[in-house]
């Protein structure tokens, strides 16, 4: 009974698919949150011999079911919303900022609600290093970040601003390849290729703003109710074979 | 034995067969490009036209070639067709078909699929110089934002038998096709739930039927029997 599986298989993707739409819709307020969306495909096709008379006749082929293909990071631009906070930086455009935790490793974000640490190093919300490591000195009294991403500041009772270092924002061939580690942050992958510099034309770095998460809630609902829907759409297959199964035992009386 | 108990018993098989392929359709109907099959019901047996010579057999109905609704994204590199035609895609195994237009660029700037089988322009695989975006024209001209025309898609137009994993394999050579493309959407599934759900509740209705007859098929024999016992 091929029925059973394929509608089993269906109930199993959708409820994968309720997930995503969960975890999207948990991180609404996500600074430079990228949604998922799931991608499905369709099982191998199995080909029936039929019997009987007409054996030249095209063979039969059936479907075993669905299964989740991918999941696939939608990285368009979230809205940019004023803050106010001269250390809050957001990317209009292709890029991502570089950041080297203390052990060395590498990550990557959209995230950039930045403050300084006890010894005045640029760090993440999540306390991670920018890389190259900018230092901003506590009697820098203004800062201010450029479109390419140097970042100055005046020291107090002067009147110019001094280079204090530059943020890295880089570019990926296939950015959507990129692993997300959780706490905002990605890493490179096989996937994505190599981090490439970025100019002003592919991604400007604005001081004074943050980048929301990219998620819809409406878009989100319509995909929760489809992935509800078909859910019970397939369940229904499930009771319809179950259903022709229980005619064909009561054949014999 | 009376025969028709064959007749019927072909029947419910056929069903059966209906049952499989229509639930096949229901569990892919989140899938992007996914094309519903269908099921032909032929008339077979030596002499079809005796009753009780006649069986029912299930074959295959080929695909249904509707274009399924067009949800909008925005993502560029998505793309979905509306018309007769395919995405022509190169894999290990040869030229494949699809009409999931879930691409993305790969590490080296080639449009692929989510299995990474490349995307095929007239050109060969479309590649695009890392950095650019892509805009995509209902014809199906691929341009960069900067470096400006760099390929046509490849869309054809063949008979096809499915793989599996949205991908399809033609059966016959192919012609180029001209659907329209449009960029920043994906084509769902052609499978319609509706019809489907109807359709399995009327398999259903006619696999009860069958088994009625099957039954009553079964009570004239053993009525018979009793009487030769007589």
């Amino acid at each position: 009974m091929r029925a059973l599986y394929a509608a089993a298989s269906g109930m199993a993707a959708q409820q994968n698919r309720l997930d995503n739409v969960a975890n999207n819709l948990a991180n609404v307020s996500t600074t430079g949150f990228k949604k998922s969306r799931q991608a499905f495909q369709d099982l191998y096709y199995q080909e029936l011999t039929t019997g009987g008379a007409g054996k030249s006749a095209a063979p039969v082929q059936l479907g075993s079911g669905v299964r989740t293909a991918a999941i696939s990071r939608d990285l368009t631009q979230g809205s940019i919303t004023q803050t106010g906070n001269p250390l809050d930086v957001a990317i209009s455009g292709d890029g991502f900022l570089s950041l080297e935790a203390e052990d060395g490793q590498i990550f990557y974000t959209r995230d950039g609600s930045l403050r300084t640490n006890a010894e005045g190093t640029l760090v993440t919300a999540s306390g991670v290093p920018l890389a190259g490591g900018i230092t901003v000195p506590s009697d820098v009294d203004k800062v201010e970040i450029a479109e390419d991403g140097t970042i100055s500041g005046r020291f107090a009772g002067q009147d110019t601003f001094t280079t204090l270092g530059q943020l890295e924002v880089v570019s990926f061939g296939n950015p959507a390849g990129l692993e997300a580690v959780g706490g905002n942050l990605y890493r490179q992958s096989a996937q994505s290729g190599d981090p490439q510099t970025v100019d002003t034309t592919q991604a400007t770095v604005v001081q004074g703003y943050l980048e929301g998460s990219n998620v819809d809630v409406a878009q989100e609902l319509v995909e929760m109710i489809l992935a509800q829907r078909s859910f019970e759409l397939n369940s229904k297959a499930v009771q319809a074979a179950d259903d022709t199964l229980q005619i064909a035992v009561n054949l014999k009386r | 034995m009376s025969r028709d108990l064959y007749s019927a018993l072909s029947g419910a098989s056929a069903t059966m067969t209906q049952m499989d392929r229509l639930s096949n359709n229901l569990a892919n109907v989140s899938t992007s490009g996914f094309r519903a099959s269908r099921t032909r019901f032929e008339l077979t047996g030596p002499n079809p036209e005796l009753l009780g010579q006649s069986y029912a057999m299930a074959r295959d109905g080929g695909i249904s070639e509707a274009n399924g609704p067009v949800a909008h994204d925005g993502q560029q590199t998505h793309l979905a067709l509306q018309g007769q035609g395919w995405f022509a895609l190169q894999t290990p195994d040869g030229v494949r078909l699809t009409r999931d237009g879930s691409f993305q660029l790969n590490e080296e700037g080639q449009l692929v699929n989510a299995q990474g089988h490349q995307v095929l322009g007239d050109g060969g695989p479309i590649e695009v110089p890392v950095g650019e975006r892509i805009s995509v024209s209902a014809e199906g001209v691929v341009s960069g934002s900067e470096s400006g025309e760099l390929d046509r898609l490849r869309l054809v137009d063949a008979p096809v038998r499915a793989l599996g994993g949205n991908l399809f394999e033609a059966t016959a050579a192919l012609t180029p096709a001209a659907p329209h493309v449009e960029q920043g959407a994906l084509e769902g599934s052609n499978a319609d739930p509706m019809s489907t759900m109807v359709e399995l509740m009327e398999a259903g209705r006619y696999f009860e039927a069958f088994q009625k007859a099957m039954q009553t098929s079964d009570e004239l024999d053993g009525r018979l029997l009793e009487m030769a016992r007589q």
